[in-house]
C-alpha cells in the first residue's frame, strides 16, 4: 500500500472508529436516561401501591374480571404437576387455568390426567383462532378450575391461540408453564385493568432469575442469587433491561414487548388482531407491536403497560450452549417483528412508537450486535496492521467496556433504590461484581451470538431450539417448611 | 422526595428531574472536560470526562447504597429485637408505667407493635392497647400526624386512629380527606369506612360517585355490612333516578351478597343503560321486586343486548323459572352469541324436569354449535357443576 493510500485508509477507519464510538455513548445515553425515567417511575409506582389490605379485597370482589391463565407445555413431565399446582393457588377471586399440551412426546398428558383426576369433556369453543387440530379438552372432577387442551404440535403460538380459543374469560394470561408465579402477581397484573378497564389492552410483569432462589411447591421461598456468573449476569440483564427499559417505554406507552412468560391480554384486543402469529420465533413482541398497530390505527384512547411488582419467577440457562440458543432465537424474533412492521418506522401516525421506540430498538437493539462486532474487528485489524493511534484504541475499549459496566451498576442501583428484593449485603456486592464482571467477556460473546442469528436468518431458520432446565433449588422438606413459616420470605 | 412523589404533579415533576439531572450531568462533563486540556483531540477529550463522571457519580452512589443496605440490614435487625421486646411487655401484663416508659424510648416500634395488636386482638386486652396509646405522648402527635406532608407519617397515623373510637380520631381521619395527596385520602376513606363515625360515612357514601371505578370497588368492602345506612344508600341510590348512582347501588349489592330489604323500582330492567341492564339481572337474586320474577325475566330474555339476555338466562336458572323453560330453548338453538346460549342451556339444566328433557333433545339435535353448548351443559349438570 502506498502512503496516501495507507494514510487514506487510515484516516477512514479513524473516522469509522469514532462513528462506533459515538453510537455507543448514544446507546449509553438513551440507556442512562431510560434508567431515570425508570427510576422516577418505580418511584411514584411503588408509593402508589402500597395498602396490603387492597389484594385482600380484591382477591374477595366479584367485580374483578375474571382470568384465563394459559399454559403451553411441551415435554414438561418433569415439573408440570408442579407448576400446575402452583398455578391452582394463586390468590384471584375467578380463574381458570388452560395447559394447553403441544403434542408433547413424553408423559406430560398422561400424569396431569392421574393427578387432577381429568375427564375428557365436551367444553363448547369457538375456533376463533387457527390452530393445530385439537386432540380433545379434559376438565378436573375436582372442584378444580383446570382445563387441559390436548392438541397437535405446532409451537408455542399456535398452543397460545387454541387456548385462547378455549378461554372463557374476558382477560387472559399467557404463562410460561416451567415459570413461578408469585401468589399474589395474579392480582397485581391486572389492577391496571381494573383502574383504566376501557383503555388497557395488555400488561406486563416483571420477570426475575429464579437460579440460586430456594423454591417449594412451586414457589419461591427465599430469594438468592445464581451461583455462577453467567446466571448472575443474567440477572443484571434482566434488571436493566425491565426497571430500565420497560418502565420508561411503559411511561411513554410505547411498550414494545410483554414477556411470554408473564402478561395479561385484553381477549376481546387479542382475537381482534388476530391472535399470535405462528411464523415468527418473537410471537410475543410482534403481539405487542401488532397491538399497537391496530390501535393506533384506529386512533384508540389504549394502554399497553408494564407493571415492575407482579413477580414471575424462571430459569435462566446457566450452560453456554444453551444460552447461545436462547439469544440466537430472541435476536431472530426481534429482528422478524421489525421486518413484518416495517412501514410503522419514523411514522408520526404511530406516535413516539414510530419516531422514538421503534427507531431505538432496530438501531441499537437489533443493529447493536452487529455494529459492536464490527468495531472490536475493526479495533484488532487496525491495532494489528499499526494503523491506529493508541489513544483510539482505549478510548473504544472505554466506550464499549467501561461504559457497559457503568449502565449495569445503575441498574443494579436503581433495583437497590426500588424494589430491593435481594436482602442480603452480600447480594448488592454480587450484583455490583457481576455488573464489572458482565462487560468483560459476557456480554462481547452475546454480541456475536446475537450478530451469528443474522446468519441464521438470512439461512431461513425458523426453529426455536431445545431449551433444556437444570432444575431449581429445592430445599430439604424442614428448611421449606421453615421458610414458608417465615410468612412469605421472598416479598 | 416523598412529598414530590405524592404530588399530583408528579408526571411532570419526574420529567422536569429527567431534564434537570441531565443537565447536572452536561454541566460535568463540560466542566471536567475543562480539566482536561492537555488532551489535544476534543473527541477524546469530552469522551474521557463523559466517563470520569460517570464512574464518578455512579461509584459513589453504589458505594452509598452498599454502605446505606448494611446500616439499614443493621437497623432492621435492632428494631426487630426492639419490638419483640415490646410485643413481650404488652402480653406480660407488665404495668402501664413500664410500658409507657418503652414508648418513650421506641416510639417507631411502639407504634408498630400497637398496630399490628389492634388488627388482631379484641376484648378487654385491646382496650388496654388503646389506653396505652391514649395516655402516650404518641396519640396527640398522631392526632396531627394525619394531615402530615409526609405521607409514611400521614398513613400510619390514619391506619393507627382508625383502630380507635374516639371524637379526636374521627376529627383527625376527616381531616385526611381534604389532603393534597390521593394515596392518604383512600387511607382516609378506608378508615372511615371501617370505624364508627358514621356522619362521616354517610358524606362518604354520597361522595362515591366522583370516585373513580376502582376507587369504589374497593371502598365498596369496607363499608359496614351490619349497619342500616348501606341498605338505605342503595335503596334511595336505585330510587334515585341517577345512572352513576344505580351502577353504584348494584355493585355494592353484588359486592355484598346479601338480600335487599326493600323492594326496588322494575324499571331498571328497562333502562337505556345496558351496564345497568347488564348488573340488575346479575344481583336479580338479591334484589325483592316490585313486579313479578317471571315478568322482569321475560324483558331480560328479549333484551336487544346479548350481554342482558345472557345474565337474564343466568337468573332463570337460579328462580327456577320453568314457565320460561321455551324461550331458553329457543335462545339455546338461536343466538348472538355463544355465552348467551351456554347461559340458557345451563339454566335449563337447573331446571329440571320439563327443561332438562328439552335440553337433551337439543343435545342430540344436528345443529352444531346448539349442540355441542347443550352436551357440555347436560355433561356438567351430571358431574353436579354449577348451574
Amino acid at each position: 500500500m502506498t502512503p496516501d493510500y495507507r494514510q487514506w485508509f487510515v484516516t477512514v477507519l479513524t473516522w469509522y472508529e469514532y462513528g462506533i464510538i459515538a453510537y455507543l455513548f448514544t446507546l449509553s445515553t438513551i440507556y442512562f436516561v431510560l434508567l431515570l425515567v425508570g427510576f422516577f417511575e418505580m418511584m411514584r409506582h411503588r408509593f402508589a401501591y402500597r395498602d396490603s389490605d387492597e389484594n385482600r379485597v380484591l382477591e374477595a370482589s366479584p367485580l374483578v374480571p375474571p382470568v384465563s391463565i394459559l399454559a403451553p407445555a411441551y415435554n414438561e413431565a418433569a415439573s408440570i404437576r408442579e407448576s400446575v399446582r402452583a398455578m391452582l393457588g394463586l390468590t384471584y377471586p375467578q380463574y381458570e387455568v388452560i395447559v394447553i399440551n403441544d403434542g408433547s412426546k413424553d408423559d406430560t398428558l398422561k400424569l396431569l390426567i392421574e393427578e387432577f383426576h381429568l375427564y375428557r369433556s365436551a367444553r363448547f369453543y369457538d375456533s376463533h383462532l387457527p390452530g393445530k387440530p385439537v386432540r380433545g379438552v379434559y376438565e378436573s372432577m375436582d372442584p378444580i378450575p383446570l382445563v387441559v387442551v390436548d392438541k397437535e404440535n405446532g409451537g408455542k403460538a399456535d398452543a397460545l391461540n387454541v387456548g385462547i380459543n378455549v378461554a372463557r374469560y374476558p382477560l387472559v394470561c399467557a404463562a410460561d408453564c416451567d415459570s413461578l408465579l408469585e401468589s399474589d402477581a395474579l392480582l397485581r397484573v391486572a389492577r391496571p385493568f381494573l383502574e383504566e378497564p376501557e383503555r388497557m389492552i395488555a400488561v406486563g410483569g416483571i420477570v426475575r432469575v429464579a437460579n440460586g432462589c430456594h423454591v417449594s411447591g412451586g414457589r419461591v421461598l427465599k430469594v438468592d442469587l445464581p451461583r455462577s456468573w453467567i446466571g448472575r449476569c443474567q440477572v443484571v440483564e434482566y434488571l436493566r433491561s425491565f426497571l430500565g427499559g420497560r418502565v420508561a417505554f411503559s411511561a411513554f406507552n410505547s411498550l414494545l414487548i410483554i414477556s411470554g412468560a408473564f402478561g395479561l391480554f385484553s381477549k376481546r384486543a387479542v382475537l381482534a388482531v388476530g391472535g399470535y402469529r405462528t411464523d415468527t420465533v418473537g410471537e410475543d413482541m410482534e403481539l405487542i407491536v401488532r397491538l399497537h398497530r391496530w390501535a393506533r390505527d384506529r386512533k384508540m384512547d389504549y394502554r399497553i403497560v408494564f407493571q415492575p411488582d407482579p413477580v414471575c419467577w424462571t430459569e435462566v440457562p446457566e450452560s453456554l450452549k444453551i444460552l447461545k440458543r436462547q439469544r440466537n432465537r430472541w435476536q431472530r424474533g426481534s429482528f422478524e417483528t421489525f421486518w413484518i412492521h416495517k412501514d410503522m418506522i419514523c411514522r408520526p401516525k404511530y406516535g413516539g412508537l414510530g419516531l422514538f421506540a421503534f427507531p431505538y430498538f432496530i438501531l441499537f437493539e437489533t443493529f447493536g450486535p452487529l455494529v459492536e462486532l464490527f468495531g472490536y474487528v475493526l479495533t484488532a485489524v487496525g491495532v494489528y496492521l499499526k494503523m491506529f493511534d493508541l489513544q483510539v484504541v482505549y478510548l473504544f475499549f472505554l466506550a464499549a467496556v467501561a461504559y457497559g459496566m457503568i449502565l449495569s451498576t445503575a441498574s443494579v442501583i436503581l433495583e437497590e433504590l426500588s424494589t430491593k428484593r435481594y436482602p442480603k449485603v452480600r447480594n448488592l456486592l454480587t450484583l455490583i461484581g457481576a455488573s464489572l464482571v458482565e462487560n468483560l467477556g459476557f456480554r462481547q460473546l452475546l454480541t456475536f451470538w446475537r450478530a451469528m442469528a443474522f446468519v441464521d436468518l438470512l439461512r431461513g431458520k425458523k426453529s426455536w431450539g431445545a431449551m433444556e432446565r437444570q432444575g431449581l433449588k429445592t430445599p430439604p422438606p424442614e428448611a421449606a417448611a421453615a421458610l414458608q413459616a417465615g410468612d412469605g420470605a421472598a416479598r | 422526595m416523598t412529598r414530590l412523589i405524592y404530588s399530583r404533579n408528579w408526571p411532570r415533576i419526574a420529567q422536569l428531574l429527567v431534564v434537570a439531572i441531565l443537565a447536572v450531568y452536561i454541566g460535568a462533563v463540560l466542566g471536567t472536560a475543562a480539566f482536561l486540556d492537555d488532551i489535544d483531540d476534543p473527541f477524546i477529550r469530552y469522551t474521557a470526562a463523559f466517563l470520569i463522571v460517570q464512574f464518578s457519580f455512579l461509584g459513589l452512589l453504589a458505594g452509598l447504597l452498599v454502605v446505606g443496605k448494611y446500616l439499614r440490614v443493621k437497623w432492621e435487625s435492632r428494631q426487630a429485637s426492639r419490638t419483640r421486646k415490646l410485643e413481650e411487655l404488652l402480653s406480660a401484663s407488665q404495668s402501664d408505667e413500664i410500658v409507657l416508659k418503652a414508648a418513650r424510648r421506641w416510639p417507631e416500634e411502639f407504634l408498630t407493635v400497637v398496630y399490628s395488636a389492634l388488627q388482631s386482638i379484641r376484648g378487654s386486652e385491646r382496650r388496654r392497647i388503646v389506653r396505652l396509646l391514649e395516655a402516650s405522648a404518641l396519640y396527640p402527635k398522631l392526632l396531627l400526624e394525619t394531615s402530615s406532608r409526609n405521607p409514611d407519617r400521614a398513613i400510619r397515623a390514619i391506619g393507627l386512629l382508625a383502630q380507635l373510637d374516639t371524637p379526636d380520631a374521627h376529627a383527625a381521619i376527616r381531616r385526611a380527606l381534604g389532603h393534597p395527596a390521593e394515596t392518604i385520602k383512600q387511607a382516609a376513606r378506608k378508615a372511615i369506612m371501617q370505624g364508627k363515625d358514621y356522619e362521616a360515612q354517610r358524606q362518604l357514601l354520597d361522595s362515591f360517585p366522583q370516585l373513580p371505578a376502582w376507587q369504589r370497588l374497593l371502598m365498596l368492602h369496607f363499608a359496614p355490612a351490619d349497619e342500616m345506612m348501606l341498605p338505605r344508600f342503595i335503596d334511595e341510590a336505585l330510587h334515585s333516578g341517577d345512572e352513576t348512582r344505580i351502577v353504584i347501588a348494584l355493585e355494592m349489592v353484588l359486592t355484598r351478597q346479601r338480600l335487599l330489604s326493600s323492594p326496588i323500582p322494575f324499571e331498571l330492567a328497562q333502562s337505556a343503560n345496558p351496564e345497568i341492564r347488564i348488573k340488575f339481572y346479575k344481583a336479580l337474586r338479591f334484589l325483592r321486586l316490585e313486579a313479578d320474577v317471571t315478568k322482569m325475566l321475560q324483558i331480560g330474555l328479549a333484551d336487544a343486548d346479548w350481554r342482558v339476555r345472557a345474565m337474564a338466562a343466568q337468573a332463570c336458572g337460579q328462580f327456577r323459572a320453568a314457565s320460561l323453560a321455551e324461550r331458553l330453548l329457543e335462545m339455546c338453538r338461536t343466538f348472538e352469541n355463544p355465552a348467551e346460549a351456554a347461559n340458557a342451556a345451563r339454566a335449563l339444566a337447573a331446571l329440571g324436569g320439563e327443561g332438562w328433557l328439552r335440553l337433551q333433545e337439543v343435545a342430540n339435535s344436528q345443529t352444531e354449535v346448539a349442540r355441542k353448548i347443550a352436551t357440555e351443559a347436560v355433561e356438567r349438570h351430571m358431574l353436579g357443576g354449577a348451574a
